[in-house]
């Protein structure tokens, strides 16, 4: 076996070795609720098929701190409260708001963290299945490009 | 003697004189053209039976998350805050939004924040009218990476009328509870 080679192998199998545990994302979740909202009763089976666009819709504020040492991305999250899930900013431009989807998913830094906060990005719960009230706790599954899905559950509140 | 003493107390207490102002953004006064619009509870609202109150404007819209329920939620604590007071003052919600918006939804979603809060909609000429005198900027934005369809881009002040009708007043959706109140105090001592 030529000794490059050999030396090569080395190389490789002692920079596996080395590679720091903490080269990675370390997720976590805090500070999260949501405003209470009202659904109205039965719906027609032609209205619930056009609730994500035209029902009730909630919002999730949250913290989510990354203390790895590599950043991480929020690309989705699911949850069963509602018809469709989407990552959403509100833009102010003086005093008029303009309100949009986040392309690409929100950067979590590493050893940092990101806010999701009122008059800025937050979790848009479009077409509610049910009301949401004061006290209630919400199921959501957060996809992670590196950390893979976190459960968290957020509370609903009056601010 | 006597003289220069009257008029020393008197340029003391003038001095010491805590003039209260408005912490919102006073308007040039200009009276707001009266309308009606239906409510939410199916009566019509007309502006001009409200004189003797004063009467906070919102422009917003149900299907918004952010901005529009957190002003709500402003709105029920300077309710609440307000106490008494709250007999003569109105709360008044316009929806941006005519096309989701019907009263119905308005009642529903209203009730979260406080009964006594009035959502208005209406045919779309008969909202413009009232967007274009209270000078409110709308657009209609439609989105095809969203499954919202569109969303409403809106100016988020609030609009405070005095007891006579007169726009006086323009005041951040995110002011402290206290200054809204402050200001309606304000404005409900002032002779009708």
């Amino acid at each position: 076996m030529p000794k490059i080679f050999c030396f090569g192998l080395l190389l490789i199998i002692l920079s596996a070795g080395c590679q720091r545990p903490s080269d990675k994302a370390e997720i976590s979740i805090a500070e999260i609720w949501s405003r209470p909202v009202m659904v109205a009763g039965a719906m027609t089976d032609s209205a619930a098929a056009h609730r994500h666009h035209a029902g009730a819709n909630g919002v999730v504020y949250l913290t989510i701190q990354n203390s790895g040492s590599a950043a991480d991305r929020l690309l989705r999250v699911r949850t069963e409260i509602c018809e469709t899930v989407e990552l959403h900013e509100t833009i102010m431009d003086g005093d008029r708001m303009m309100m949009q989807p986040v392309e690409n998913g929100i950067a979590i830094p590493a050893q940092g963290s990101t806010k999701l906060e009122p008059r800025g990005r937050h979790i848009m719960l479009m077409g509610l299945r049910r009301s949401l009230a004061v006290g209630d706790s919400i199921e959501l599954h957060l996809d992670f490009e590196k950390s893979g899905t976190k459960t968290a559950f957020s509370t609903v509140r009056q601010p | 003697m006597r003289t220069t003493l009257i008029f020393s107390i008197a340029l003391a207490v003038w001095a010491c004189r805590t003039t209260d102002t408005f912490r919102g953004t006073e308007m040039p006064e200009r009276p707001i053209a009266d309308f009606k619009l239906p409510d939410q509870n199916g009566r019509l609202f007309k502006l001009s039976d409200h004189r003797g109150k004063v009467v906070l404007f919102f422009f917003g819209y149900t299907f918004c998350p952010d901005v529009c329920p957190l002003t709500l939620s402003t709105w029920k604590r300077v309710h609440d805050a307000l106490g008494a007071d709250t007999a003569k003052v109105k709360f008044v919600y316009v929806t941006v939004d005519p096309q989701r918006d019907t009263p119905e939804k308005l009642k529903t979603h209203l009730a979260v924040f406080s009964s006594d809060i009035l959502g208005l909609t209406g045919s779309p000429a008969a909202l413009k009218e009232v967007y274009a005198d209270f000078g409110v900027y709308i657009e209609k934005v439609n989105i095809a990476a969203s499954a919202a369809g569109y969303l409403m881009n809106h100016t988020t002040r609030m609009f405070v009328v005095d007891q006579t009708g007169v726009l006086r007043l323009l005041i951040g959706h995110d002011a402290p509870v206290e200054d809204v109140a402050h200001d309606i105090r304000l404005l409900l001592k002032e002779k009708k």
